[in-house]
């Protein structure tokens, strides 16, 4: 084999989101020759495209907020499983991490007194759930996560943060010890392979939403690092904890903010109903996703559906007056013109339950080092493999994910990977080489496709039958039965991706290479995701089965681990360690 | 560098703005004022156009206004040549291009205000 | 309809051409033109073009359609085929790497120029910087910049001179940050921009908004740090 060109980094960071941005700025501002790695430009990361805001007790609604308030809803968002040590962190450090966006330059919505403006999200309240509805997302309008991703792309060029624009991470480089050595990744505009080595390799590469036929998430969310750690043999977490958005437009996918909801929109089945006011008597719209996504299933699945398939309800908004709507949803009346062709002013949003959010991934510590759990359920930390933001399972999130979390995580984790990583490179770390033999192995995935004779089995068709096995099977609501028959589908379909090949093998910019690259990644996902939730026998937060529709805190308080080696679950122990304060006791989870 | 400083108008693109406002000012009402003259004339002959441009006043009006068409035409063919006769359509002889255009625009405006100076002060 | 699209792969081709496709457009709904990219990429896989979150906030997908630059995944058919023809090129102005994809390198070291980011050297408060919501709302209309260059590569001054005119894109962003209240960096930034080239060039002819995806309107962005400038020598 001849010699892969090597570029050599203290740190490489694969994505060029949110949190691959916040930790990428962290060790640029640390001296260490740190790069980020991106398949697109990074404001085109999916970051841009959360709307409704970043939850974090800044006290500026209200002064008497807590942090502890919010590590409350957070934990009981998470149905129990989010690690409380986590979430812990998240919720103090939270404040910090805000204000330093503000400083950055971040131009948050603002109060008369000139303080940042928050906004009521779902499943928020203030003294521990006992003292009704509190308002903890800090917004800027509804386009939050574009003016926090550019925002931080800006600060990376002040620090002069080196990036690898538009190239595309394949596989993981492993060496003798099992350590990460870096990563296989071609420069798009040449197709030219290279290997960059490095002594901390960061997956910051988000969520995979692809896996389903109908999401709110972009093109490219295909878990490129997720599925490359699959195929490294690294383990994940949670992975059948998927959250559906209860506001995607119908039809289009697109996402409505749950802020439409904070700001007093709420929903209308085909009766004119305010359904919410009986499946959640006093959060009503704003009761946690998984409840109302699933609230919503049911009103379509008993015939009060709207439209004329009744196959979504309605999102009003029209009530709020256009000034609300103006100044505070502004991209919301853009989107739901483009894609529903509805002017909320005057007309509701079609909208019906979307894949949004993936809440397991990478099992990692609050630094971002990757865990591997043995059989006895002792512990390791993987050498030179981190995880950050929607890749990582931390996890803060457990079954559910509350609104305007995913950016604090984001932000939060990406730096505290990026301190974490300084110190130990100031310690003087270093990582074997690895050999030839271990860099073929990386190579041999783009290799086959490199070389493999065309088929008629083309990349965009067994894309569709995975995303429509996925939808079908692994939805809102799950059978035994259809997740079988899923499983089935995905280890037919392994076998018929292995043998696909391209029709055109060119190097420039060759986007089908790489939609083949990611159809692999969507895969190993894919049956992550099905195996974790036919494995996962009782009903928590996203997870809903029809056999066991009960949570079952005796057998299930527990992470499920998947292990792609073995493609058996293993479980984890939840952490229910706090450092600073009592640990919160599972209870009925009802809003 | 060299070709910043062959532009003999102009330390800035504010200063080029300005100049290129005050005199279209200028010709303007120098436009206006002739159409005025010529309208309320009560003949426009030799005698009236020469006892016309005799006047002090109307020679340094006259000069002023030639002073400013300069000064604007060159703004002007100095953009004009700095957006078509650049590298992207010359190559590596676009400096010379772009050199030669510029000597030419400023050589052929020098010698039309020397020229009208040179009408206006043999009048009197 | 007849859709045809501007192709150029330099391993294979000398030089570009048009390359036609007959598509049968479903009539029940509304296509977007990317989704006609999508079904032409399902027939041939080697056209390439750039696309990411295909709800017109990410900017990936600019393109030039029957001569007008938008966003694809926002551009409804409706809107722009004419004739039962729609023709597809890559944003005029810029190196074509392949196919729809250009290089918009020149693009970004303008956006880079202007330091789009936040100057302000004081030791920051331990919450946020205070800002009267008069003041955040003269942000508005300037930070939602997707920069997918529409609007710079529909600028002829950026054609003649890609490497010195910041463009529409870029001044949206350079008075972005002279608006806003937290930046103390306006003398620096205004003395970056005197040149005869960086701000002046734009000549006001307003391509850049009429084809602004998001509606923002750079063309009076330029308006005010012109007279951000005039003032400074007033």
């Amino acid at each position: 084999m001849t010699k892969i060109p090597e570029l050599n980094f203290d740190a490489i960071i694969i994505g060029g989101g949110g949190s691959g941005m916040r930790a990428g700025l962290q060790l640029g501002q640390s001296g260490f020759k740190t790069a980020v790695l991106s398949k697109v430009f990074p404001t085109r990361s999916h970051t841009v495209s959360a709307q409704g805001g970043i939850t974090c007790a800044i006290a500026s609604e209200d002064p008497d907020d807590d942090w502890r308030w919010h590590m409350y809803d957070t934990v009981k968002g998470s149905d129990y499983i989010g690690d409380q040590d986590a979430i812990e962190y998240m919720c103090s450090v939270g404040p910090e991490a805000v204000y330093e966006l503000e400083h950055m330059g971040l131009p948050f919505s603002r109060k008369e007194n000139g303080r940042i403006y928050q906004r009521p999200f779902g499943g928020q309240s203030k003294n521990f759930g006992k003292g009704g509805q509190a308002a903890r997302t800090c917004a800027a309008a509804d386009r939050t996560g574009h003016a926090l991703l550019h925002t931080l792309y800006q600060s990376n060029l002040k620090a002069g943060t080196v990036f690898f624009s538009e190239w595309f991470a394949v596989d993981l480089v492993k060496n003798a010890a099992g350590d990460v050595a870096g990563v296989i990744a071609i420069c798009m505009e040449t197709g030219e392979v290279h290997y960059i080595k490095s002594k901390a390799t960061v997956i910051a590469t988000g969520g995979a939403g692809r896996i389903y036929a109908s999401t709110t998430n972009a093109l490219s969310n295909t878990g490129d690092g997720t599925g490359m750690a699959l195929r490294a043999g690294f383990q994940m977490q949670d992975m059948e904890m998927w959250q559906f958005h209860p506001t995607g437009i119908a039809g289009a996918g697109t996402l409505v903010t749950e802020g439409c909801r904070g700001e007093g929109g709420f929903l209308i089945n085909s009766d004119g109903e305010r359904f919410m006011e009986r499946y959640a008597p006093n959060a009503k719209d704003l009761a946690g996703r998984d409840v109302v996504a699933r609230s919503m299933v049911l009103e379509i699945m008993e015939g009060r559906g709207a439209g004329k398939d009744k196959d979504h309800v309605l999102l009003k908004l029209d009530h709020l007056g256009k000034d609300i709507l103006d100044s505070r949803l502004p991209g919301i009346q853009e989107l739901s013109k483009t894609f529903a062709h509805v002017d909320p002013v005057k007309e509701p949003i079609p909208v019906v339950p979307t894949c949004h959010y993936m809440m397991g991934g990478l099992t990692t510590n609050i630094h971002g080092q990757a865990i591997m759990v043995d059989e006895a359920g002792s512990e390791r930390i993987v050498g030179g493999l981190y995880a950050v933001g929607e890749a990582a399972c931390v996890s803060v999130h457990g079954a559910n994910r509350l609104g305007g979390n995913s950016l604090l995580d984001l932000v939060v984790f990406g730096r505290a990977a990026g301190l974490y990583i300084t110190d130990v490179l100031s310690s003087g770390i270093s990582i074997s080489e690895p050999s030839n033999e271990d860099l073929e192995l990386a190579m041999s995935r783009l290799t086959r496709w490199d070389e493999a004779p065309h088929t008629s089995d083309s990349v965009p068709l067994l894309k569709k039958e995975l995303q429509n096995c996925m939808q079908l099977n692994f939805g809102v609501f799950r059978k035994e039965k259809n997740m079988q028959e899923g499983m089935m589908k995905l280890s037919e379909l392994r076998g018929r991706i292995n043998e696909a090949g391209l029709s055109d093998k060119s190097k420039v910019f060759n986007t089908a290479r790489f939609e083949a690259l990611e159809l692999q990644n969507l895969l190993e996902i894919a049956e992550a995701t099905a195996i974790s939730a036919e494995g996962r026998k009782e009903s928590r937060g996203a997870h809903a089965r029809d056999d066991y529709q009960e949570r079952d805190d005796e057998n299930w308080l527990a992470h499920s681990i998947y292990d792609p080696l073995t493609k058996q679950l293993r479980k984890r122990d939840v952490n229910f360690k706090p450092k600073t304060m009592e640990f919160f006791e599972p209870m009925a989870r009802t809003y | 560098m060299i070709l910043g400083k062959l532009r003999l108008m102009g330390v800035s693109g504010v200063i080029d703005w300005v100049i290129q406002r005050i005199s279209s000012v200028v010709i303007s009402s120098y436009v206006l004022w002739l159409f005025a003259w010529i309208l309320t004339a009560d003949s426009v002959d030799y005698q009236a156009w020469k006892a016309l441009f005799s006047n002090f006043w109307m020679q340094v009006y006259t000069v002023s206004t030639v002073i400013a068409t300069c000064a604007h035409a060159w703004v002007g063919m100095w953009t004009i040549g700095s957006d078509y006769l650049t590298k992207r359509q010359f190559g590596d002889s676009a400096f010379l291009v772009r050199a030669t255009y510029n000597a030419f625009c400023g050589l052929l405006l020098f010698l039309y205000a020397f020229w009208s100076f040179y009408i206006m002060w043999t009048l009197t | 309809m007849l859709v045809s699209v501007y192709r150029f792969n330099p391993e294979v081709d000398s030089e570009p051409y048009m390359q036609d496709f007959a598509l049968d457009i479903p009539q029940n709904r509304d296509l977007m033109v990317l989704d006609v990219l999508a079904m032409l990429k399902e027939s041939d896989d080697s056209l390439s073009y750039r696309r990411s979150c295909r709800e017109g906030v990410c900017g990936s997908d600019g393109v030039n359609m029957n001569g007008r630059n938008g966003l694809a995944c926002t551009t409804p058919l409706s809107t722009v085929v004419k004739g039962d023809k729609l023709k597809i090129r890559p944003l005029p102005g810029l190196p074509v790497i392949r196919d729809l994809i250009v290089d918009m390198g020149d693009f970004f070291k303008q956006y880079e120029k202007v330091k789009p980011y936040l100057i302000n050297n004081d030791e920051p408060p331990k919450q946020e910087r205070l800002q009267s919501p008069e003041d955040r709302e003269k942000l508005d209309g300037l930070y939602e910049c997707i920069l997918c260059g529409c609007c710079s590569t529909a600028c002829p001054s950026f054609w003649w001179n890609p490497d010195k005119f910041v463009g529409p894109a870029g001044l949206l962003q350079a008075y972005r940050f002279l608006a806003d209240s937290r930046d103390t960096a306006k003398e620096e930034r205004l003395s970056e921009l005197k040149d005869p080239f960086s701000v002046f060039r734009c000549r006001g002819i307003m391509n850049c908004v009429s084809v602004c995806p998001k509606g923002l309107n750079p063309t009076r962005a330029i308006g005010h740090i012109r007279n951000m400038l005039l003032n400074r020598i007033a």
